[in-house]
């Protein structure tokens, strides 16, 4: 990771950054965080209120299901917001969350059928489908420019 | 009262303990977790269980992928398989039916129906 000459990383700055992580808010990255990305898409931290954090769900089903981690899911949120006592689930509309912008999603291509004979002398059959997956994905990027 | 073992595979810690909290409603069911589907078949590879629940959409290996490796293992064809999907995850239901699922729970976990499937395809009462 490069450092700049005060010897802080960009990723340092950016977190201390009040406008880009205002002490009142969770971002929707430090919640992905917080609860892994299959609740993050459920769930979004709103505006925190007399030390209790509102988190928006999608359905009734999912506060109900969320408050049975109340406990786990505040005790990893004050370790980002240390002031937050309680946590209140709120049905209601998630906005999208705002992320960096990401790579092209790469889809993966059928592997040769060389190296598929070559995948098929391999005994160990999760090895032999990792290395089949890892080459298709591979061969899906794009190639450098051959030199002269 | 009989014990019975069930290996739930959700890459979600969180997600995880929610299948393992509604699970806790059932006594006599032993719960053993598994971050993945190759974690998975690491635990089975060692032992068997009477039910397996398991999430699709897993890092390294999925859980369509468990399912098609565990109904190939002779010693785990019959195990009950429960799928863990999302609401619209229609695809994904069909694909490990035909692969050899047994059911398919929804997200969010509701613990009354995980139990209550859990109990049918153990033939509980």
């Amino acid at each position: 990771m490069s450092r700049r000459r005060d010897g802080s990383t960009l990723a340092e700055l950016l977190a201390q950054n009040p406008t880009l992580n205002p002490p009142d808010r969770l971002s929707w990255v430090a919640w992905r965080e917080i609860v892994g990305s299959k609740i993050a898409q459920r769930s979004r931290p709103a505006q925190l209120d007399r030390q209790a954090l509102t988190i928006v769900v999608s359905s009734p089903a999912w506060a109900q299901e969320l408050s049975l981690l109340t406990t786990t899911i505040l005790d990893r949120v004050r370790t980002k917001l240390p002031s937050v006592r309680a946590l209140r689930f709120q049905v209601g509309h998630l906005e999208p969350p705002i992320t960096p912008p990401t790579r092209n999603r790469v889809v993966p291509v059928a592997v040769p059928a060389e190296l598929e004979d070559r995948l098929a002398q391999i005994e160990d059959e999760s090895l032999r489908d990792l290395l089949r997956e890892t080459a298709s994905f591979s061969l899906a990027l794009p190639q450098p420019p051959q030199r002269r | 009262m009989a014990q019975y073992s069930c290996l739930v595979v959700e890459d979600s810690p969180m997600m995880r303990q929610l299948v393992v909290f509604a699970l806790g409603r059932q006594k006599n069911l032993h719960v053993t977790e598994a971050d993945d589907g190759v974690d998975g078949l690491r635990k089975l590879a060692s032992t068997t269980f009477d039910i397996i629940l398991t999430d699709i959409n897993m890092p390294i290996m999925d859980g369509l992928k468990l399912i098609q490796r565990v109904r190939t293992d002779p010693r785990h064809k019959d195990t009950p398989i429960i799928v863990i999907t999302t609401e619209g995850g229609k695809q994904d239901r069909e694909r490990a039916l035909k692969l050899g699922a047994n059911a398919y729970i929804t997200k969010p976990i509701q613990a009354p129906q995980v139990i209550q499937t859990v109990r049918e395809l153990l033939h509980l009462e």
